[in-house]
């Protein structure tokens, strides 16, 4: 009989018993197994222990000195495919840094290594040193270099801030901003606003609080403009001729302009709907939080590395997608998400009823607003808190917002929370709106319902449930929905064939960010649906890369 | 000969025996005819000033100045200056964190972490760390440099305090803590690191003590 | 010990680290009225600086490369790359591979406590080879307890995943019963009853363990020593102990590079699929799975 080829994944007590039991039945054997190293006795949890059984030892001399076997350690099975009744498999293996045909496992490199970091295997009971064997029965020298630090993989942008938080305690503060800007052209901006994953990561927080990594971000931007330094643009030498089109002068849009003009290409055309270019950073976060001339001097930068904005220019009205599309090479679509979802109660299309997002961008761009009496703000997002918090300095009396769970589950930054009823805003928690009360064709009200907590739902989150009979009506001059925001995808033709996900966002592959029309990428909020802005920015910086790998074919990557 | 061939473990070694005080001078930044001899001896002692401090010596105890061979009178200067400092401050164990006879012990401890390899080795690194980067291209800011170093100090200091403390008797993890004045779960960290590469093994069980020993080194 | 901070080892205390965060000066509400004024006024340059420095820089590998420069077979290579490589084979097997995942464990029943540990870290410290040569230490003193508790502070999981927790954590108990002289073992549980019906005459021959059907309430560190005091609830009425060492089970979970790999063939599999030493095995004649 032929000699049959297995793959046993997973070293542990079960998958070297497999191995031997194939090995033994004449057959190859590839034993897959995640960790450096294998084996490792173990207590049973299936049978309850004897005198002399405390431990199951799988048998690790036997499997190093079958041939037949194959042990790789340090590695994943990826892809499996099964095909004509065979596997296919792709094998990826990190590093042990380690030859293991030379190692002779003397030790010597544990005795003089500096550092001492947790053993995986051990159960953080004891510390390792950053070269050490895997376990003692399997030896399996390997070197623990982490890809980056928990802050950097915790960032959507991957930011080293590590290390330009090193630069501003070494006092250089330009190096710091030019570490930032090697990946982020929205330094002020996103020192400003962003709601920083990487802090909550922080490893200082176990021990007092994290390092304030977003604020430091706007301290060294900061530095620059009030000091008046001139940045330093590095564009390359090589110039690339193809004409690339973005739509939308957004975090997504202006960072994957940025890119492209870093990697030298100098016909980039971003077409803004809008008067003024910024997208969400300009019409979405209201002055108080992101002032416009600061906002205005992330641009400039952007637009000194020779990035064209033609704003007042909307696509699928003004000039139509096709023509774009026909007259450049690629194109990035990274419209955002500005339309409001809507809050599914009666009366909502009722006078006196607003989109918050839409009451924010009116107030950016100085157009006329509601701004008397007594408001109302639906959603218990970030957006909600900036409707809110501008409402009060609009000129509202009063403004009430409404949340249908409790503060533990509101997805809006605590501190913006806390802010808005710091200011004045009153936050109703566990209050669902149920319809819109008209009086004479106007908005007067809102009745609503209280909610209490539930069983928790699938992700984990308590489902908030309507206390019978508690209904109330709560006065109010305006409303505003705040709870959400969907892409208004209408500038392509049906015809075109985009595919489109849930939020009616552009749907890419996420690595790439190309979507199902070949030379045409989206990324932001119409990719991904309303997200933070740094995850917008890491985006357009993908698509920058996914375009330039797209216009110069394998030859760059 | 430049001062960038001073060893850290020299100067330790000099305050073991009853030094005051050390100057080191070495030639003005930017003179050094070995390019960088003068900054990786300022490097080196910054170092052995960080460690021994560590140990509970005043670092005014250790100076590094820069003067060329043609500036005399500014020697004679620097030397008085410096005297007098150390007089000020007064014998050794008198103007330190802790007095003799224990600052004698923890120096010896400061000597043998500077005399071992990974201090020596890693300070060596600085300057390339720095510049160009580590074994993975990393480029070290200052502070991240110094970070690191300070951790290896307290874990080297801690090291060769146990190691010293074992050699003499065998010890429970509580009373080598209680002596040694290192939190218990540190302790028993450093004694475990210590154990993994054969420094340190299990003696006996007294009680509820698991009790660890010194394992001397096999002669290869 | 502070379980599964595998970044633990990071956070030393350095004497010239200020530990002070720095706050983010504001203007006041009263500043903020009517107008669109930037709330938030940014740090002075000695502020950002001094807290830049409270950053550890995180750091594993150094990079250093003196285990290089020490070994003498030459055996330690910096560039030696990730490999790639594909395979055609004519069966996979599953396991679930070396090292047990565990769910985070909620709430806190002892997850901060310097004298509490995981059933996992127990069972490494009990094995010869282990970082404690075998014997059950306390993580705050290296001290062997005489007096230990396992708690199980999860409920509602599958009866396959919960027999074999139980299982796991009685089996250390036994051989803590046998280490230590004279160790007093208590065993909370709130599915005891419903185990020991499963179990039957294997549970009564332990002896020496108390075992309780109870739930976990709270508990407190107390002491010098850093004793763990637990609140539990047993037949109605509520019950303290105080324990030198407090063991918590934990909830496995199958590794997701496993449950990815099962996906990718075609199966849902979770933890409980892989009790009783099962295997998955893939070949052509289909799936299958095997139990010894």
């Amino acid at each position: 009989m032929a000699k049959k080829k297995v793959l046993v994944m997973g070293g542990g007590a079960a998958g070297i018993r497999a191995a031997l039991e194939e090995a033994a039945a004449g057959n190859k054997v590839y034993l897959v197994e995640h960790f450096p190293g294998i084996g490792g006795e173990r207590i049973p949890q299936d049978r309850i222990i004897t005198d002399r059984d405390l431990f199951s030892a799988p048998d690790l001399a036997a499997i190093k000195k079958n041939e037949n076997i194959q042990v790789i350690t340090n590695a994943d099975a990826q892809e499996l495919v099964s095909e004509n009744g065979r596997y296919k498999v792709k094998v990826h293996c990190r590093t042990p840094r380690v030859d293991r045909e030379k190692c002779d496992e003397c030790g010597q490199c544990i005795k003089v290594c500096p550092i001492h970091m947790y053993d995986d295997y051990n159960e953080g009971l004891e510390w390792r040193t950053a070269i050490d064997f895997f376990n003692s029965a399997s030896g399996n020298y390997n070197i623990f270099k982490e890809d980056m630090p928990v802050c950097q993989r915790t960032c959507p942008m991957n930011l080293d801030i590590r290390t330009y938080v090193g630069y501003i305690a070494d006092g250089k503060f330009a190096e710091s901003l030019a570490t930032i800007r090697k990946k982020l052209p929205f330094p002020l901006s996103i020192g400003r606003v962003c709601p920083h994953p990487c802090e909550s990561e922080c490893n200082r927080g176990y021990k007092d609080e994290a390092i304030s990594i977003c604020f430091l971000k706007r301290f060294v931007a900061d530095h620059e403009i009030n000091n008046n330094i001139e940045p330093k643009l590095q564009l390359p030498a090589e110039k690339y001729p193809e004409k690339i089109a973005i739509i939308g002068a957004g975090p997504s849009g202006l960072t994957c302009a940025y890119h492209l003009a870093l990697f030298g290409y100098e016909k980039i055309t971003v077409f803004e709907a809008l008067p003024e270019p910024g997208g969400m950073f300009r019409v979405g976060i209201p002055e108080y939080r992101l002032p416009k001339a600061i906002l205005a001097k992330d641009i400039e930068f952007i637009t000194r590395h020779g990035v064209e904005i033609k704003t007042g220019v909307r696509v699928g009205s003004g000039i139509s997608f096709d023509y774009i599309r026909k007259d450049h090479d690629a194109i990035l679509i990274a419209i955002g998400a500005h339309k409001a979802m809507t809050m599914r109660v009666k009366n909502e299309d009722a006078d006196g009823v607003f989109e918050g997002v839409k009451f924010l961008r009116d107030v950016a761009l100085d157009n006329e607003v509601p701004n008397k009496g007594t408001a109302i703000v639906v959603g218990g997002g970030n957006v909600a808190m900036d409707v809110a918090r501008s409402g009060l300095r609009i000129g509202f009396d009063e403004v009430n917002l409404l949340y249908r769970r409790t503060r533990k589950e509101m997805p809006a930054s605590p501190w913006e929370v806390d802010a808005a009823e710091h200011e004045g805003v009153k936050v109703h928690f566990l209050v669902a709106p149920q319809e819109v009360v008209v009086k004479g064709g106007k908005a007067v009200g809102m009745k609503c319902i209280k909610m209490e907590l539930g069983e928790p739902d699938a992700g984990g989150r308590r489902k908030p449930v309507p206390i019978e009979g508690s209904e109330f009506v709560m006065e109010a001059d305006t409303i505003f929905a705040a709870i959400g925001q969907v892409t208004d995808n209408s500038l392509v033709d049906e015809k075109i064939g985009f595919k489109f996900g849930r939020k009616l966002n552009f749907e890419v592959n996420p690595e790439t960010f190309e979507t199902n029309v070949p030379g045409v990428f989206a990324s932001g909020d119409a990719a991904t649906g309303a997200d933070i802005a740094i995850r917008a920015c890491a985006g357009g910086k993908r698509s920058a890369e996914s375009i330039h790998k797209y216009l110069r074919g394998d030859v760059m990557s | 000969m430049c001062t960038g061939r001073m060893d850290p473990a020299l100067v330790a070694d000099a305050f073991v025996h009853g030094a005051d005080g050390i100057l080191v001078i070495g030639c003005h930044f930017g003179d050094c005819h070995y390019i960088s001899g003068n900054i990786i001896a300022k490097h080196k002692l910054d170092m052995a000033r960080q460690t021994l401090a560590y140990a509970g010596l005043n670092p005014a105890r250790l100076r590094f100045g820069n003067l060329s061979s043609a500036e005399a009178a500014k020697f004679a200067e620097y030397n008085t200056e410096f005297v007098e400092q150390i007089r000020q401050i007064g014998p050794l164990g008198a103007g330190d964190e802790i007095g003799m006879p224990k600052l004698g012990e923890k120096l010896k401890i400061a000597h043998q972490a500077l005399a071992s390899p990974k201090l020596r080795w890693v300070i060596g690194k600085k300057p390339v760390f720095l510049d160009d980067g580590n074994k993975y291209g990393e480029v070290f800011t200052e502070h991240e440099f110094n970070r690191t170093l300070s951790w290896i100090i307290i874990d080297e200091m801690a090291i060769h305090s146990i190691l010293a403390a074992l050699q003499k008797r065998p010890a429970a993890v509580k009373d080598l803590a209680e002596e040694l004045q290192i939190p218990a779960a540190d302790t028993l960290k450093y004694v475990l690191a210590l154990k993994r590469r054969g420094f340190v093994e299990l003696n006996s069980v007294e009680g509820q003590s698991p009790v660890y020993k010194y394992k001397a080194e096999e002669e290869c | 010990m502070y379980f599964y901070e595998k970044k633990g080892r990071y956070i030393i205390d350095f004497a010239d680290i200020p530990s002070e965060p720095a706050e983010m000066p504001e203007i006041s509400v009263q500043e903020r009225k009517h107008n669109f004024k930037e709330v938030e006024t940014g740090f002075a340059g000695e502020v950002a600086v001094r807290e830049a420095k409270r950053c550890l820089s995180c750091r594993r590998c150094l990079g250093c490369a003196l285990c290089w420069a020490e070994c003498k077979p030459e055996a330690i290579n910096f560039n030696l790359p990730d490999q790639d490589f594909d395979l055609e084979v004519d069966k996979v097997i599953l396991t679930s591979g070396m090292q047990r995942n565990i769910a985070p464990i909620a709430g806190n029943f002892g997850n901060r406590h310097m004298n509490a540990v995981t059933d996992l870290q127990v069972e490494r410290m009990l094995a010869d080879t282990g970082p404690s040569t075998g014997l059950i230490i306390r993580p705050q003193d290296g001290e062997i307890p005489k007096k230990i508790g396992f708690a199980q502070t999860f409920g509602a999981v599958d009866d396959r995943i919960r027999d074999a927790v139980l299982t796991f954590g009685i089996n250390e108990a036994i051989i803590a019963r046998k280490k230590i002289n004279g160790v007093e073992i208590s065993f909370i549980s709130p599915d005891m009853d419903a185990f020991r019906a499963s179990a039957g005459s294997d549970l009564d021959k332990v002896s020496g363990v108390d075992f309780i059907n109870g739930s976990v309430v709270e508990s407190t560190e107390v002491g010098e020593n850093k004793h763990i005091q637990v609140k539990y609830e047993t037949g109605g009425s509520e019950k303290t102990d105080v324990f030198e060492l407090l063991v918590l089970l934990t909830l496995p979970q199958l590794p997701s590079h496993i449950a990815e790999a099962a996906r990718q063939l075609g199966i849902e599999v979770d933890y409980a699929g892989f009790l009783g030493n099962s295997l998955f095995k893939f070949g052509p004649e289909g799936v299958k799975s095997e139990t010894d």
